[in-house]
């Protein structure tokens, strides 16, 4: 008995040695980091921790990480959590002041601001002083108008995590189109004939009673984005953080307060009560779920995306004529257009105190913003991932050697550090070439592959169609601390109710009803104050 | 009635022998037919739609990574499969970094449950010594525990000061002994005889000799059950590796499959195209949920025999 329980007991310890051996640690990347160590180099490059959430590459053997260590002279280690988790990382990790050189948080889940305040983040200024001309990404960035809101107490700690620009709009089905002889809707009107002639002719032959105009889905209790086009086309907005307010006549506007806005949701209910659009649309909660049942099912006509190729080609397994096309904005009668009001950028970059290479971790943000590190991390190493990159940005991809060095069936022929990498830019933003950040981002410098280039539907189009449907808002970088808690109420418990039940009212009555009593919330949630301290921010910093 | 009421009955039980004839009329052996009331036929329906709402979700994932991508795009929603593959495993099963995240889960639930099984046992045994000095001292001090922690904070700062990030000790020891288990198994240990112990001393034990020897072999129902809870406990974590694992080639199954079904939602968000297909999410939950219904069966007739058996004090 004894001797059986020592022979399990050896049998499973060795079991363990086995599999700690084989998963954590493989004898590859032992072997690379003796290489490393045998050439003597390891010992002179600093090794600099770069936070990035969702990271997929190892940084001991992707080729490209390497080549950026290569070039900037450091070893990278990247420090990563799920997407879900991220802010919560970034916490412990600044509460904890564990030593990292570059984190990258939320805008809006962060207290970045905070941090600033508490002494936690090396200033920008600081690290900059005497050496702006070598940093010209970081400069202009940080120096730009729309991000004068990021500075704290007049001092620039962040840097704007930049993006190329909004690049949703909205597709229609053009073989329905073509089939039921119908024109490009350009009024909202003609939108509303087109999704009732989708859903009532049988655009997809089989006889059955079972299509939809627009596809909508709602990833969020206050998230209506998909019905943006509808909203915007009435001169409206349901309002969300970087889209909250405009300025007319140097009076900052609540849009979501208008009439324009009103008369969105009397025609979105219309759309919602007759059927023409999904009306399970609150239980959806991501376009997946939605593309699942109707688009890659044949069973809608529209919807608003930024991901029109590939939607297109699954639509194609099931109905191989299937065709999208653009829609540029619909505008309703006795309305005006207004272009969603985007932001060219998604997280706060910082290097915090306990970082031990400050000024390399300022370079390597500078780097992977430049036009060469941007080459790097969209078309790959040269000789290697492609050969020949073109003025107008169009690279020929070498395909063996990509599915050589990465997963291509889970992310494509890109990089998965392409975006989210202290920046999301397909391209680089030119901003030697320009003299503020702004112009140099409406004349953002797209890459696209030879074989992308030749398909309707690849990143350059992407930008240039979302452009139709966006502008930059004034106040997309303004955080104001003493308006900030009304405003999540307003957002949470005023907008997030009353918008979903304007939409899904059983009549016009009742909408007109619960326009009223949402105006009532919206006005005891403080939204005056709220309004009048962005109008305070705007005659003190932007008039 | 008592254990040793039932005791003094088993001797007359055991002369209703298979075989022999029983003398009572042959009606009365047979069990009365318990008549059917409204109330049952009630019950029995609402408890069949629960066990058809626990089961769809488990037979909707089944049928979904079966499908063909074609299949599942013509009807998302169906309850019988309209196309079969096996595409989707043989991606799954040839994916080198699900293969790799199935076994850095096996380390972690094997070496985890091993771990915390020896120190929660040896934690259990000493605590259930009436006589130990300060005994209610260090069970205060444990039961603290259940109800306060140090936060997350400081047991950040600690696994990385002990430079356990990235390795499987982080996903093991910060967790290695859970107080609700060692309560459980301490109460089991206090029921067991004391004469068993003095019987082993004479025979010359150490104590760690009756630990393993006499007390553990002694006490399956209750090893069997804390090897459940630490074996799930260990299988489905993803938290720890969230916090310590930074490389993704590390992931444990838990946290691979996590990422996989949120990934998507959370892509979308910043306008990207990287989408895993629904086949293969599916595919996914069926192999993570396997290793576990397959081993619950064995443990199972252990299960509540060890729960109650530590709980009733006589």
């Amino acid at each position: 008995m004894h001797l059986k329980g020592l022979r399990l007991m050896l049998s499973v310890v060795l079991m363990l040695t086995l599999l700690t051996g084989c998963f954590f640690g493989g004898g590859g990347e032992q072997k690379v980091d003796k290489e490393v160590s045998d050439s003597g180099k390891s010992d002179e490059k600093v090794t600099l921790k770069v936070y990035r959430p969702a990271n997929v590459v190892d940084p001991k053997t992707d080729p490209i990480l390497q080549e950026i260590g290569n070039r900037l002279g450091v070893n990278v280690e990247i420090v990563t959590a799920p997407w879900d988790q991220s802010n919560n990382k970034v916490n412990l990790m600044m509460q904890s002041q564990e030593e990292i050189d570059i984190i990258q948080a939320e805008f809006q889940a962060s207290p970045w601001k905070q941090w600033a305040e508490d002494g936690l983040m090396y200033s920008i200024d600081e690290l900059l002083k005497g050496k702006e001309k070598d940093f010209p990404y970081v400069e202009s960035i940080t120096k730009a108008e729309s991000f004068k809101g990021l500075q704290v107490e007049n001092e620039r700690f962040f840097i704007p995590g930049s993006h190329h620009g909004q690049d949703t709009a909205l597709f229609i089905r053009k073989d329905w189109l073509e089939k039921l002889n119908l024109e490009m809707p350009k009024t909202m009107d003609d939108f509303y004939n087109v999704l009732k002639a989708f859903k009532e002719k049988d655009p997809d032959g089989n006889g059955k009673d079972d299509t939809i105009g627009l596809q909508v889905t709602m990833p969020a209790p206050d998230n209506f984005a998909e019905l943006d086009p509808v909203m915007h086309g009435f001169g409206g907005s349901f309002g969300g953080f970087f889209e909250d307010y405009v300025v007319r006549n140097d009076k900052v506007v609540p849009l979501e307060t208008t009439d324009d806005t009103k008369d969105a949701f009397d025609f979105m209910n219309k759309l919602y009560r007759e059927g023409l659009m999904n009306r399970d649309f609150p239980n959806l909660k991501n376009v997946d779920q939605g593309n699942a049942k109707y688009l890659y099912a044949n069973k809608a006509g529209a919807i608003w995306t930024s991901r029109a190729s590939e939607f297109e080609t699954n639509i194609q397994k099931v109905d191989p004529n299937a065709k999208l096309e653009f829609v540029p904005p619909i505008v309703a009668d006795g309305h005006e257009f207004i272009p969603l009001q985007g932001s060219a950028w998604w997280m706060m970059i910082g290097i915090p105190k306990s970082s031990k290479h400050p000024d390399e971790a300022l370079k390597f943000i500078e780097f992977v913003n430049s036009k060469e590190g941007r080459e790097l991390l969209v078309a790959g190493i040269k000789g290697e991932h492609y050969s020949n990159l073109t003025e107008q940005g169009i690279y020929d991809r070498n395909k063996e050697n990509w599915e050589k060095d990465y997963d291509v069936k889970a992310n494509g022929y890109e990089y998965p550090l392409w975006w989210g990498f202290l920046t999301t830019v397909h391209g680089y933003i030119p901003v030697e070439e320009h003299d503020t950040f702004e112009d140099a981002l409406k004349n953002v410098h797209m890459f696209v592959s030879e074989e992308d280039s030749k398909k309707e539907f690849n990143w350059k189009t992407a930008v240039e169609y979302g452009s139709y449907y966006n502008e930059p808002n004034p106040f997309h970088a303004v955080y104001i601390d003493s308006a900030q808690d009304k405003r999540n109420t307003i957002q949470n418990n005023v907008k997030a109710v009353y918008f979903l039940k304007m939409i899904t009212a059983d009549s016009e009555k009742q909408v007109n009803s619960l326009w009223d009593q949402y105006i009532n919330a919206w006005e005891d949630a403080g939204g005056k104050e709220v309004i009048q301290a962005y109008q305070d921010f705007y005659d003190e910093n932007i008039k | 009635m008592s254990l040793p009421q039932q005791l003094e009955t088993q001797p007359e039980m055991e002369t209703d022998k298979p075989g022999k004839r029983n003398k009572r009329p042959k009606r009365n052996r047979k069990k009365p037919k318990q008549k059917m009331h409204v109330f049952d036929y009630i019950n029995y329906t609402i408890l069949t739609i629960l066990t058809l709402a626990t089961i769809y979700p488990f037979w909707y994932v089944l049928v979904i990574s079966f499908s063909t991508q074609e299949g599942y795009y013509q009807s998302a929603y169906h309850l019988l499969p309209n196309s079969f593959s096996l595409e989707t495993y043989k991606y799954a099963f040839t994916n080198d970094q699900v293969f790799r995240s199935i076994g850095i889960s096996l380390t972690v639930t094997i070496g985890g449950v091993l771990i915390s099984l020896v120190l929660t046992a040896m934690g259990a045994y000493v605590l259930s010594k009436q006589k130990l000095k300060g005994r209610k001292a260090f069970f205060i001090f444990m039961i603290f525990t259940m109800f306060f922690n140090g936060g997350i904070v400081p047991l950040y700062i600690l696994v990385n000061s002990l430079e356990m990030r990235d390795t499987v000790w982080a996903l093991i020891l910060p967790m290695a002994i859970n107080t609700f288990n060692l309560i459980l198994m301490m109460n089991y240990f206090s029921s067991l005889p004391e004469s068993l112990e003095e019987a082993a001393k004479i025979d010359g034990c150490n104590d760690f000799q009756i630990l393993f020897k006499i007390v553990l072999p002694s006490s399956k129902p209750i090893v069997m059950t804390i090897v459940l809870f630490y074996a799930v406990f260990y299988w489905n974590d993803w938290f720890l590796a969230m916090l310590f694992i930074s490389n993704q080639d590390y992931y444990p199954l838990s946290l691979f499959l996590r990422n996989m079904i949120i990934s998507s939602q959370n892509f979308m968000s910043t306008g990207l195209a990287i989408q895993v297909p629904e086949m293969l999410k599916s595919a996914v939950i069926v192999i993570s949920v396997v290793p576990v219904m397959l081993f619950y069966p064995f443990v199972q007739k252990y299960f509540v025999q060890g729960i109650m058996l530590g709980s009733v004090k006589e």
